[in-house]
């Protein structure tokens, strides 16, 4: 099986595998050092295949998409939650990759110093976006443009690869909901890919489904660009629910799902 | 720009030599103007490819929008020992374009006749420079090395967005031998083209 899972890195280099094998092979490529080596050199072939199909682009796309950058702030970069480096003045890639290129689980590789100096550099930017994003969810409060993001992310990651981690899929139109779930952690996670905005004034909200039936408030969304990946952190325990649900809510949160979920997974199979 | 450059792993502390390095780092801090420029050197490549991908103007034109917002968002996170900035680019350019064509199920261009001929015409898109040509030239090049299965494996994976087992239905190879083509194929063509391990 490991033999089968290694000789998907072709396909994996040009996303010619199914949702599964990706989830699979990255599994695999965190641990296996011979394909995180030679996904870089694939991954760099894979992207000159197109280097003959440049096409100039409308000039009112540029300009869209520096009006639209102007309002997100760059996600931090990630570190880790131990530094086990300890020096201020290192370099800024100096840390072994632990696993290639992947688009939103790239694990920690820029250290705390650099870390601090960013910081520093961007706070304009982040008075202005927290004020757009910060939600209060039941205790938990999400700045995911803060300091507070690192700290989440390193969460979601250890359940995203957790080795017990447990992954239910759904589409629904153009978006994907994964929720993964570890028992060992009591955590689950939601990565929700291309997710439609909710309607305004209106979040997503998550919730637990318990033994009993009931659904127990896991917490909102963040208000989010659309197109991207949201990674979030279920709030609540995760080894005995039956499952997840994600209904839209008044902004700010229900007590208790007021509509029809937009999704259920079920923990049952 | 050298498309195919790869910085190693252990190139600790250099400063990074790679223009395109330079402008991410910067437009992780937050500097747009140096994110512009990533643009303009940019764009056309990936705008190419997520054009031949999704094949829709209108389309291509959002997805565009939608990885560079990603570019701007995520780059703190590019990491120099993992490839290049612009392998890197092409990569969130391409999952998304083929995420896109995935889930429009509906689209046309699930049409396997009409994916077949457009293979037949591949590379005669707009050249953008002289390096870019030369870029070009050396990928037509090795893409002569390969066997017509592994190049036809190869684009139909890559610029048809097609799984491996797909392409091993639309080529009539039996299923876990398309991924093997792929594989294969990516192979020669980087020990071909020489892109550094
Ligand atoms: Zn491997």
């Amino acid at each position: 099986m490991n033999d089968d899972i290694h000789s998907l890195i072709g396909a994996y280099a040009v996303d010619a595998v199914s949702e599964d094998e990706r989830y699979r092979f990255e599994q695999h490529l965190s641990a296996c050092t011979h394909c995180q080596a030679e996904l870089v050199g694939l991954q760099a072939v894979a992207g000159s295949l197109a280097s003959a199909s440049a096409v100039t682009p409308p000039p009112s796309l540029r300009a869209n998409i520096l009006q639209q950058i102007g309002t997100v702030r760059p996600l931090p970069p990630l570190v880790s939650d131990h530094d086990d480096e300890g020096d201020d003045g290192g370099p800024a890639h100096d840390r072994p990759a632990p696993s290639p290129v992947s688009v939103e689980s790239a694990p920690a590789s820029i250290e705390q110093a650099r870390e601090r100096r960013r910081r520093h550099g961007v706070r304009r930017f982040v008075a202005a976006a927290v004020a757009a994003a910060a939600i209060v969810v039941g205790g938990l409060t999400w700045h995911p443009w803060t300091g507070s993001a690192p700290t989440q992310v390193s969460a979601s990651q250890q359940v995203l690869h957790a080795s017990d981690a447990q992954r239910y899929v759904k589409h629904l139109g153009q978006t994907t909901a994964t929720v993964v779930r570890s028992k060992k952690l009591d955590q689950s996670v939601l990565v929700a890919d291309n997710m439609a905005p909710p309607p305004a004034g209106h979040a997503y909200q998550l919730w637990y489904q318990t033994p009993a039936g009931k659904m127990v408030s896991a917490g909102l969304m963040p208000a989010n660009a659309s197109g991207a990946t949201q990674t979030v952190l279920l709030n609540g325990a995760a080894d005995k629910a039956t499952g997840v649900g994600i209904t839209v809510e008044p902004a700010g949160g229900s007590t208790s799902p007021t509509t029809t979920p937009v999704a259920l997974f079920s923990f049952s199979t | 720009m050298r498309p195919l450059h790869s910085t190693t792993p252990d190139s600790d502390g250099e400063p990074p030599g790679d223009p395109l390095t330079t402008l991410l780092s910067a437009s992780a801090r937050g500097d747009e103007s140096s994110f512009a420029r990533l643009y303009d050197q940019t764009g056309p490549r990936i705008f190419g490819l997520v054009l031949r991908v999704i094949r829709d103007r209108a389309q291509a034109e959002e997805v565009t929008q939608e990885v560079y917002l990603d570019i701007w968002r995520q780059s703190a996170r590019f990491d120099a020992a993992r490839g290049s900035a612009l392998s890197w680019m092409m990569t969130i350019a391409h999952r998304k374009s083929v995420d896109r064509v995935r889930s429009s199920e509906a689209q046309s261009r699930r049409d396997t006749t009409y994916d077949m001929k457009q293979q037949a015409v591949p590379y005669d898109t707009t050249v953008e420079s002289a390096h870019r040509g030369l870029d070009a030239e050396r990928v037509r090049k090795a893409l002569e090395t390969l066997t017509p299965t592994q190049r036809e494996a190869l684009e139909l994976a890559y610029f048809g967005g097609y799984t491996h087992r797909e392409v091993a239905a639309l080529l009539n190879l039996p299923e876990g031998t398309a991924k093997t083509r792929i594989r294969d194929g990516l192979i020669r063509l980087r020990d071909t083209m020489g892109v550094e391990q």
